[in-house]
């Protein structure tokens, strides 16, 4: 009888311990759920304006009213040969027309500038199609970086900028860039391949936007993960994209 | 009697004959100016119309490998490339086809290659066109002769007596700036301002043109 005493006091004290265990397993996966919401919703905040998506590039329409479209569900192009965590950065020649080709490079912390360090003067380089110009009283043209410079420490390279509008370079890819740069700020051993490929049609000295990869190496593409098009426009400008005039 | 006697070593000296024909090769070669620059003939090129000159520049080539098809596939060498030495970058001279790089290294293109060359692909080889070279070589410079008259024209029409410019930008070797008088929105890119005032323009500061010159306002 005793024994049988003794076995029920085991059996409610173990069965204490477990539902505390239990309990406590239950807290800390509803808080690492939290927090991956969070990120989620970083994602998602750029995500929900980019519902729209294309199986490739030859897919995309005109502008309409997005900035900025999905391609290939969302999924870079890259392949598992490139994943790799040595750093690099590539700037494309110039072609005949004097305009930018792609710009590649594995961002880590290796090729980004230090802290604290400001961007160079770029005034000097005036890519393809640049023609200063006010539109609704403030510039309609930025000297945009490829691969930004918080990406690469990269100033006046001219295989690196491109004409762009404030609202392309602005609304448009800084989010992007954003998202890059926090990624590897608090994953600083890791690697985000990004690679962004400006978009001319046939002679035309503008370009007529970006499509931007990226791909976070050491986490296979938790972390960063997109494929998107940029459209290089001005709400309400009309510009002729074989100079980058904009026209009345 | 000196030179004679530097002549004759020089000249029995394989080293020396070696390095002198190299270095005949680089000076005759020697081309540090990509076709399409900032100046031609000393004189400045602005931006908009050095975009003018790439855009012709690549007509006269289509149009021309067009009409001697029968040579076979035209290529131009048009840049040195920047990150590789002795290698050039070509384009090829079609529609549709002429964005795409190719580097060349000089060791397979023909032995006076150079910039502004007109090549043929026969088979895996390349060969240099003599005469479609000069013929490009005169077309490009007369256009590039009328594109800067015409930006001479363009610059004069721009510049107006007792108007006040603002500065836009300050490039150091030109300047920015918006005729706020007659209230353009469209910047422009003066090379012709005097260099004293450059130095120090800022952002925001004005200036009026006024017999023939510009000068603080």
């Amino acid at each position: 009888m005793r024994k049988k005493r003794n076995n029920k006091k085991i059996s409610t004290k173990q069965l204490i311990i477990t539902l505390l265990i239990f309990a406590i397993i239950v807290l800390i996966e509803h808080f690492a759920e939290d927090i991956n919401k969070k990120q989620d919703n970083t994602q998602e905040n750029i995500n929900t304006s980019t519902k729209v998506t294309y199986s490739s590039l030859l897919d995309v329409p005109e502008y309409t009213n997005e900035i900025c479209v999905e391609i290939n569900d969302n999924k870079p192009y890259f392949i598992e040969a490139d994943y790799t965590t040595e750093a690099f950065e590539k700037y494309s020649e110039l072609d005949y027309l004097g305009r930018c080709g792609v710009a590649y490079a594995n961002v880590c912390i290796e090729i980004m500038p230090p802290k604290g360090d400001e961007r160079g003067d770029i005034s000097s380089v005036y890519p393809t199609g640049w023609k200063q110009t006010k539109f609704n009283g403030e510039y309609l043209y930025n000297r945009c970086h490829l691969i930004a410079h918080s990406l690469s420490d990269e100033d006046d390279n001219k295989q690196n900028l491109i004409t762009g509008t404030r609202y392309f370079n602005v609304q448009g890819m800084l989010p992007y860039e954003r998202l890059v740069y926090e990624y590897i700020q608090n994953n600083k051993n890791n690697h985000v391949l990004y690679r962004v490929t400006p978009i001319y049609k046939g002679d035309n000295l503008l370009a007529s936007g970006v499509e931007m990869e990226a791909y976070s190496v050491e986490d296979n593409g938790k972390g960063i993960c997109f494929n998107v098009y940029i459209y290089n426009v001005q709400p309400g400008a009309n510009i002729d994209y074989a100079t980058g005039k904009l026209l009345k | 009697m000196k030179l004679d006697l530097i002549n004759g070593i020089a000249n029995n000296t394989k080293f020396v004959q070696d390095f002198i024909k190299e270095l005949q090769d680089y000076l005759e070669r020697k081309e540090d100016i990509s076709l399409i620059n900032s100046t031609h003939k000393e004189n400045k090129i602005i931006t908009e119309f050095r975009d003018k000159m790439y855009i012709e520049r690549s007509k006269i080539l289509n149009d021309y490998a067009k009409q001697t098809i029968d040579k076979g596939q035209m290529y131009y060498i048009y840049d040195k490339n920047s990150k590789l030495e002795y290698v050039y970058n070509l384009c090829i001279c079609e529609d549709e086809k002429s964005h795409t790089i190719i580097e060349a290294n000089r060791n397979i293109l023909p032995n006076d290659a150079k910039m502004g060359s007109i090549l043929r692909k026969l088979k895996d080889s390349y060969t240099l066109d003599n005469e479609a070279t000069k013929d490009i070589s005169e077309k490009i410079e007369k256009m590039k002769d009328e594109l800067l008259e015409k930006q001479t024209e363009f610059l004069n029409s721009k510049r107006i007596e007792d108007h006040i410019y603002e500065v836009s930008e300050n490039g150091k070797d030109r300047i920015w700036l918006f005729d706020i008088t007659s209230n353009s929105d469209e910047a422009l890119e003066e090379i012709d301002f005097p260099k004293e005032l450059l130095q120090n323009a800022k952002v925001g500061d004005l200036f009026i043109y006024k017999n023939g010159e510009y000068k603080q306002y």
